[in-house]
C-alpha cells in the first residue's frame, strides 16, 4: 500500500496495540492503519502537528483530490486524542484551502493546484535568493549541486504528487547525470534538514 | 455548562478550596491540574454534590447540584477511591447504576466488559486495582451522562488501557458530546487530551485557559548577549523567570510569539532562540511564581 510505503515510520502506531480489539468501536470496521502519527516529543500544539501531517500527505499526492478525509471521530479514536483537536486541524486545513467540507458528508481533499503554484512561486523566489547568497559566500557550483542531488533523492519528490516537483527539479538540474550516485548518501543529512526545518 | 462560583470548602482549620470560580463548557475536555493537596479532589467532590460548599454554589445549566437528583443524573463521578458494594459483581453494579441513570447502555456495558476481559459475574473484590479502575470507567462511559468526572482515573491504568480509555472518550465526545473533566497531575496525559486547563494551587485557581492559548502565551528564550551588553538592555518583555549560566540567559516570558520576537530583534543579542514550553514546564513556572518551588527548598 502506497501510504504505508511512504510513511513507513509514521504508520502503525496502533499496529502492535491490542487496544483496537477492545476499544469500544462496537464492531465497526477499522480502515487500514493510522494514516498519520504524532510525535509526542514535538512541542507544538497537537492540532498543528495533525494539520501538518495531512498537508504533507495532500501535497505529496498521497491523498488525492476529492478523497474523503477520515471522520473526526474515527481519527480521534485512532490517535486517542481529543476530537476537538482534530476538528481544529481540519478547520485550519479548510481555511488554507487543502480540504473542503460538505455538510452532512464530511471533509474532502481539495484540488491544491492553486496553492501549490503559489508555494512553488514563493519557493523559486526564496531559492533564487539563497543561491545568490551562496555565490557571494563562495560556495562552489559542485557543492550546490550536491545539495540539490540530496534533496532530489528524497522519497517525497518521488511520490505521485511530485509530478510538478520533478519538472521543477529537471529545470534546476540540467546537465547532471550522476543523480543516482548521491541519493544514498543523502538520507542522514536529509533528516537533519527536515528537523531543522521543523524548528523554524 | 458547569459553573462554580466562589466556592470555598474548609475542613476544620484547613481551607481546601478557597473562592474558586470556574466554568466548564460542554463538549470540551476540562483538565484540572494542581500541586499535591491543591484541592482538586475536593473541587470535584463539590462539583458532584458529594460535599456541600461552605460558601458559593455549583450549578449545571443554572440548576444547583447539591441535593438535586435530576441534575446529578447528568454526570458520573469516578472517584479516586471507587466504591463497590461489598461482595458485588460487575453485573450487580450495572443493575444498580441502571436504576440511577436512565440512559445506561446495557448492551455496550456487556460488550466493553467482554472486550476488556472482565468477567461480569466475578466478585469485584477479587479484581486488581487496575481492573477496578477499568470497571468504573466502563460504568461511567455506559451511564450515558453529559459529564464524566474522573479523579486520577488514568493513574493505575497501563499504557494500552490509557490509550483505549482515551479512544473511548474521543468516541463519546464526537458521538454524543460527552464532557470529560479530568483531575490529574500527570501532565503528559492531560496535554494530549485537554482543551481547557484549570490550574489549582493551595486551594485557589491560578489560571484557567485554553491549553493552546497557554502554550502560545508563554515562551522560553535562550539568548547570548553581545559582550558589554547588560541584561537590562532587554526591554519590553514580561519576564516571569530568569536564569543565567555563564553568558547564556534563559528567560521565561509571557506574550505572543511575534511580539517576543520583535523585542528580541530590537535589542539585538548575539544569539537567541525561542523554545516552546511543555505543559509540565508551564505548570512548574506558574506554580513557582505562586511560591511553589520545592527544588529551592531541598537544594
Amino acid at each position: 500500500m502506497r501510504v504505508q510505503e511512504l510513511c513507513g515510520t509514521a504508520v502503525m502506531q496502533h499496529g502492535n496495540c491490542a487496544a483496537w480489539d477492545s476499544c469500544g468501536c462496537r464492531g465497526e470496521q477499522r480502515e487500514g492503519g493510522s494514516v498519520i502519527v504524532l510525535d509526542y516529543k514535538d512541542r507544538r500544539p497537537l492540532y498543528e502537528q495533525v494539520a501538518e501531517r495531512f498537508r504533507e500527505l495532500i501535497v505529496r499526492g498521497i491523498l488525492l483530490p476529492d478523497t474523503q478525509m477520515p471522520s473526526v471521530r474515527s481519527q480521534a479514536m485512532e490517535l486517542s486524542i481529543n476530537p476537538n483537536t482534530i476538528q481544529r486541524a481540519y478547520s485550519q486545513l479548510e481555511q488554507q484551502g487543502y480540504i473542503y467540507s460538505i455538510k452532512g458528508k464530511g471533509s474532502f481533499v481539495a484540488d491544491t493546484g492553486g496553492i501549490m503554484k503559489e508555494q512553488r512561486d514563493r519557493w523559486r523566489e526564496e531559492f533564487t535568493g539563497l543561491a545568490q547568497k551562496g555565490v557571494t559566500l563562495g560556495i562552489s557550483r559542485e557543492e550546490m549541486e550536491a545539495i540539490l542531488q540530496k534533496a532530489a533523492g528524497k522519497p517525497m519528490e518521488q511520490g505521485a504528487g511530485g509530478r510538478q516537483a520533478e519538472q521543477d527539479a529537471d529545470r534546476k538540474q540540467t546537465g547532471q547525470d550522476d543523480a543516482g550516485k548521491q541519493v544514498e548518501q543523502g538520507s542522514a543529512g536529509e533528516k537533519r534538514e527536515k528537523e531543522g526545518g521543523k524548528d523554524s | 455548562m458547569i459553573k462554580a462560583e466562589h466556592i470555598t470548602k474548609r475542613f476544620d482549620d484547613i481551607t481546601a478550596v478557597d473562592q474558586v470560580t470556574a466554568e466548564i463548557r460542554e463538549g470540551y475536555v476540562f483538565g484540572l491540574i494542581g500541586t499535591n493537596g491543591a484541592g482538586k479532589s475536593t473541587f470535584l467532590r463539590m462539583a458532584s454534590g458529594v460535599l456541600k460548599p461552605d460558601e458559593g454554589t455549583v450549578t449545571i445549566d443554572g440548576q444547583p447540584v447539591w441535593e438535586n437528583p435530576a441534575v446529578k443524573s447528568r454526570f458520573f463521578y469516578i472517584s479516586d477511591d471507587q466504591y463497590f458494594f461489598p461482595n458485588s459483581t460487575p453485573q450487580e453494579m450495572m443493575q444498580f447504576y441502571r436504576n440511577l441513570y436512565p440512559a445506561f447502555d446495557e448492551k455496550r456495558f456487556a460488550h466493553l466488559l467482554e472486550s476488556f476481559g472482565l468477567k461480569k459475574d466475578r466478585k469485584i473484590h477479587t479484581f486488581s486495582k487496575g481492573m477496578k479502575k477499568q470497571l468504573s470507567v466502563i460504568c461511567g462511559i455506559c451511564a450515558g451522562t453529559d459529564y464524566l468526572f474522573c479523579d486520577e482515573t488514568f493513574d493505575g491504568l497501563d499504557p494500552v488501557m490509557r490509550q483505549t480509555v482515551k479512544s473511548l472518550f474521543a468516541n463519546d465526545m464526537a458521538e454524543r458530546n460527552l464532557t470529560p473533566v479530568i483531575a490529574s497531575h500527570n501532565l503528559r496525559e492531560l496535554e494530549d487530551i485537554c482543551d481547557h486547563v484549570g490550574l489549582l494551587h493551595r486551594g485557589g485557581i491560578l489560571l484557567s485557559r485554553d491549553l493552546d492559548d497557554m502554550k502560545l502565551n508563554l515562551h522560553k528564550i535562550q539568548c547570548v548577549l553581545r559582550p558589554g551588553m547588560e541584561e537590562s538592555a532587554i526591554v519590553g518583555l514580561d519576564v516571569v523567570k530568569k536564569e543565567q549560566t555563564g553568558s547564556i540567559y534563559t528567560l521565561t516570558v509571557r506574550g505572543e510569539e511575534q511580539q517576543v520576537r520583535e523585542c528580541m530583534e530590537a535589542c539585538d543579542p548575539l544569539f537567541y532562540e525561542l523554545i516552546p514550553l511543555s505543559l509540565e514546564e508551564i505548570f512548574i513556572s506558574e506554580t513557582e511564581v505562586a511560591g511553589y518551588d520545592i527544588k529551592a527548598l531541598i537544594l
